[in-house]
């Protein structure tokens, strides 16, 4: 559904995208993550046609997306949604204005909007709240009505940028329903965010985007397990003693391994009669933000414990 | 095109509609100042030969006009609050930036032509002003108005990057332009420097041209020659709008 290839972008001397490559299939929930000012909105800018790339190529449907030809340009508009990182709606009118008007916006006109807009507001909890002023809504339920703004015209490509930004619990598990719902029904999504629990929960593929490059691309077990390390801690009655290898805290110890088990035996066998003060050991198993601090060099000031 | 455009433009009313202040405020005030600058108009008419002259002939026109450029503000507003509430960038990740335009555009057009309509006819009645030629004539000229005031609010916000320029610089034009143009005073009442200078604002055709059908009993042929006028400003006006319009220009809808 996308190809993304070689995608370039500098902001004056500030090279932004350096090639990025990245292809989502129908169905896919991409989760693109990486730190401020990686390049995620600017790369859904671009594939959005609101900036311009300075090289490579988006295809969207098989569609040039960079081009600047009308036809082309009026066949991505219209698979397109996308709910930018900056709410985009008119406060001083009210939901259901805003649902018409960005639906009719979007081509979707008569008992085809009034449906979408039911099923919309269901899915994302909205109903209750279509007569009140979009500015009068609380930020979660703005962030909620700006998404349903991308879904009003079952788009076959969303980019939703940080769409969770100030939901509450029940409103993000809403808004994560629906996401997998519009994805179970052939939609390729991609969901910038900085909450990689979220991916987990949405068991989306990942793109780790640093640098101005994708550097890993893959299913959420592949990147876990190729980059993921389990977090290993021995906790002591009293101050822990040094080992090395390990980080002491206090009375604990702990460590990030690929092998917890073999790790935390290797330690207890290292610790000279010290052992007798161990109270607890404990393992956290690898996750996808112990990958992500691995991938993208964050985590390399911890302590790694060899089994 | 043309629905995408048209639910702009509703959207667009809708939003003028839920903040009618500024709106009301610029059709009561030129009705209250037509209230102070009618007596001191009939007498000037009087002294240029009109003597049957009541003054509104002078101070409704003036008025109407004057509080014409105003609107460029109201209008320019919706611009710029498009982009600080972020729906411009999702009005253009749908649609293509004509579509946009019109539907901007045309709401901006109800509102001008609007705004005149009102005042003018309120200044009619309350001022008991007597159009000596044709009425449709008066229409026309006060049409191709609104089209040079609203070509010109398209120039000004091309060429302006904030919503505190764009006031100032329309507040700033609407006394010069509409001050020179004869909206207080007859031209021929200012200093041959102004006189001059008149030539070069909009507002002077456009009363020039009011002036004549009001008080002068002037028809279609005059109506021609004004609107032809008023028509090479709004060309000019809008080949200043299209050397600097670009969509994707930041603008800044707050300081």
């Amino acid at each position: 559904m996308l190809r993304i290839e070689g995608l370039e972008k500098s902001y004056g001397k500030l090279a932004v995208l350096r090639g990025v490559d990245l292809h989502v299939a129908p169905g896919e929930v991409c989760g693109l993550v990486g730190a401020n000012g990686a390049g995620k909105t600017t790369l859904v800018a671009i594939v959005t046609g609101l900036r311009d790339a300075e090289g490579g190529s988006v295809r969207v449907a098989g569609r040039d997306a960079l081009s600047n030809r009308p036809a082309d340009r009026r066949a991505i508009r219209a698979m397109v949604g996308c709910a930018p990182q900056e709410l985009g709606l008119y406060p001083t009118i009210s939901a259901r204005a805003n649902l018409q008007f960005f639906g009719r916006w979007n081509g979707v006109r008569g008992r085809m909007l009034d449906r979408r807009i039911e099923e919309v507001c269901d899915a994302l909890d909205l109903s209750d709240l279509l007569h009140r002023r979009a500015g009068d809504l609380s930020g979660g339920q703005k962030r909620r009505l700006h998404t349903a703004l991308a879904m009003l015209h079952a788009p076959r490509l969303l980019f939703l940028d940080e769409p969770t930004v100030g939901a509450d619990v029940v409103a993000r598990m809403k808004l994560l329903g629906a996401v997998k719902r519009i994805a179970s029904q052939g939609c390729a999504v991609v969901y910038a965010t900085h909450y990689l629990a979220e991916i987990e929960s949405l068991g989306a593929s990942v793109a780790v985007l640093d640098g101005g490059r994708i550097r890993e691309r893959g299913s959420l077990p592949e990147v876990v397990s190729r980059h993921g390390h389990a977090r290993a801690e021995l906790e002591f009655n009293g101050e822990a003693p040094g080992l090395e290898g390990w980080h002491r805290d206090g009375s604990r110890l702990w460590a990030m391994t690929a092998d917890p088990a073999s790790a935390t035996a290797a330690a207890i066998s290292r610790l000279n009669g010290q052992e007798r003060r161990l109270r607890n050991v404990r393992i956290i198993p690898a996750s996808l933000e112990s990958a992500y601090l691995a991938i993208t060099g964050h985590g390399m000031e911890e302590p790694y414990a060899a089994a | 095109m043309l629905r995408r455009s048209m639910s702009l433009a509703h959207t667009t009313l809708l939003l003028y509609l839920s903040d009618p202040a500024p709106l009301l405020v610029f059709i009561l005030m030129p009705l209250g100042l037509m209230a102070f600058l009618a007596p001191a108009s009939r007498a000037l008419l009087v002294s240029q030969g009109y003597a049957y002259a009541g003054g509104a002939e002078q101070a409704v026109p003036g008025m109407t006009v004057m509080f014409t450029f105003f609107v460029i503000g109201v209008i320019g507003v919706q611009f710029y609050r498009e982009q600080g509430w972020g729906t411009w960038d999702r009005l253009r990740i749908a649609s293509g930036t004509m579509e946009i335009l019109v539907g901007k555009i045309v709401p901006g057009l109800l509102l001008l032509v609007a705004q005149l309509a009102v005042v003018f006819a309120a200044g009619a009645l309350l001022f008991h002003l007597h159009v000596e030629g044709s009425l449709p004539a008066l229409v026309l000229i006060a049409l191709a108005f609104a089209v040079c005031i609203l070509a010109l609010t398209m120039a000004l916000i091309s060429w302006c990057r904030t919503l505190d320029q764009l006031n100032v610089l329309a507040n700033v034009l609407a006394i010069v332009l509409s001050g020179l143009g004869g909206s207080f005073a007859p031209v021929n009442q200012l200093p041959s420097w102004a006189q001059a200078a008149a030539h070069a604002s909009p507002a002077y055709w456009a009363l020039q041209g009011m002036r004549a059908v009001i008080l002068e009993g002037a028809g279609m042929r005059t109506a021609a020659s004004t609107c032809l006028a008023l028509a090479a400003f709004a060309g000019a006006f809008a080949l200043l709008t299209a050397v600097r319009f670009n969509a994707r220009e930041a603008k800044v809808s707050e300081t």
